[in-house]
């Protein structure tokens, strides 16, 4: 079994295997998402994006539940995406969320940076965005993201095989005054049908709250769908 | 309907295949490589971790065998049966003359370049090439190459290229390279 997929096993059990359930909120779901990117010309391109959330499972703390799907939100986004380097770009756009009783507006502003090194690609996203909502405060966040991708097989991931991506991302919210910092760990199987269209496969938890101590751990079983038209 | 975008987000991505240049590198064991590559290798009493590849691409299969050695990074390409093909050595500076005539060539092609990676590259019969490990110029012995990957501007956005200069500095080749895409990376 390669190295890779060794660390990739453990993180998804270090993962599961911590006892959060006694002192925190725990919740369980469904994240899929559709992420199709067109190039518009050497310089611009567009991201179209489509993620929903479904939860199978919502605990508040020291309490137990059943498991039971229910329909959580559906955010709808579209970026468009400047390269202002070899392998950078600045990127804006506007995500609205719709949810059973309510929809918020998201304005988002990214920097990306992707770097190879070697037999694996680093990259970095620098991100801030608003959220304005007419039930709720306006939430004000600033986030890191750094990921890696790496071949299971050789030093280049050819077309028809498997990969591993690791993000890990830091979230600053501000709302109403009130600071949060949300920690996200992403392992993920992607498999590379071909260089335009990827499919991946793994956990997003995420870790929240836990410096007004009422830590809330989130599991989602993240499914994506990468596709360049 | 929430069955049907599912089962969609399954089957939909595995239908919509591309057409796309055929080209494939894998690891494969020692007992893979052909025995011609592996005496080559055992001959010229390298002791440093071999990674051996496959390459295939529409020009056929290739063997590639990956080393640190001297604090260098060679690559030594076999064709299919094991006859060794070319030796590359990444470099780090170049012979002022070389590097004068290149700026040159690359000036005339570019607005403005940065050199990301040079690369010595050497062919010729097996038994000069088995020199390459023993003495540090063989450039008068065999036919030797500089492959530079280059950032160049030709016009506003930087592109990557990958250039090939004889042992003088004249430019022969220029190809540029198409990165991967990074979408699942960016977004």
């Amino acid at each position: 079994m390669s190295t890779n997929l060794i660390i990739f096993l453990s993180a998804l059990l270090v993962l599961f295997t911590n006892d959060i359930k006694s002192q925190s909120q725990r919740r369980i779901g469904t994240l899929p998402s559709i992420n199709v990117n067109k190039k518009l010309n050497d310089a611009w391109e567009l991201n179209f994006k489509i993620e929903s959330r479904q939860f199978l499972l919502q605990e508040e703390a020291g309490e137990d539940d059943d498991l039971q799907f229910k329909y959580a939100l559906t955010d709808f986004s579209i970026l468009s995406a400047r390269k202002v380097g070899l392998n950078s770009k600045i990127i804006g756009g506007y995500l609205i969320r719709i949810e059973p009783d309510e929809a918020a507006h998201r304005f988002i502003q990214q920097f990306t940076l992707v770097q190879k090194i070697r037999n694996y690609r680093l990259a970095h996203r620098l991100a801030m965005d608003q959220t304005i909502n007419k039930d709720e405060p306006s939430e004000f966040r600033f986030r890191y993201r750094i990921g890696m991708e790496f071949s299971l097989n050789g030093e280049t991931i050819n077309n028809k095989e498997f990969y591993l991506k690791l993000n890990n991302e830091y979230l600053n919210s501000i709302q109403e005054a009130v600071y949060d910092l949300e920690v996200r760990m992403i392992p993920l199987i992607g498999y590379n049908i071909t260089d335009t269209n990827k499919l991946e496969f793994g956990i997003d938890y995420r870790i929240d709250s836990f410096i007004q101590k009422n830590t809330r751990n989130t599991f989602w079983i993240n499914i994506n769908w990468y596709l360049r038209i | 309907m929430k069955l049907f975008i599912s089962l969609a987000f399954i089957t939909l991505p595995l239908a919509i295949l591309a057409q796309q240049k055929f080209e494939r590198e894998d690891r494969i064991k020692d007992a893979s490589v052909p025995a011609q590559a592996l005496a080559f290798i055992d001959s010229t009493k390298v002791d440093s971790r071999i990674k051996w590849y496959q390459e295939e691409s529409h020009l056929g299969i290739t063997i590639e065998a990956k080393f640190k050695y001297k604090k260098s990074r060679y690559s030594i390409e076999f064709d299919s049966t094991g006859i060794i093909q070319d030796i590359e050595i990444e470099i780090k500076t170049l012979p002022k003359a070389v590097l004068e005539r290149m700026n040159k060539e690359l000036d005339s092609v570019f607005n403005k370049y940065k050199f990301q990676k040079i690369q010595l590259h050497y062919n010729g019969s097996e038994a000069v090439l088995a020199g390459v490990f023993e003495q540090e110029d063989m450039s008068n012995r065999l036919n030797t190459y500089y492959e530079i990957i280059i950032k160049g501007w030709e016009l506003k956005t930087p592109k990557l290229y990958e250039i090939t200069f004889d042992d003088e500095g004249h430019l022969i080749k220029k190809i540029h390279i198409i990165q991967r895409n990074s979408d699942n990376l960016e977004y």
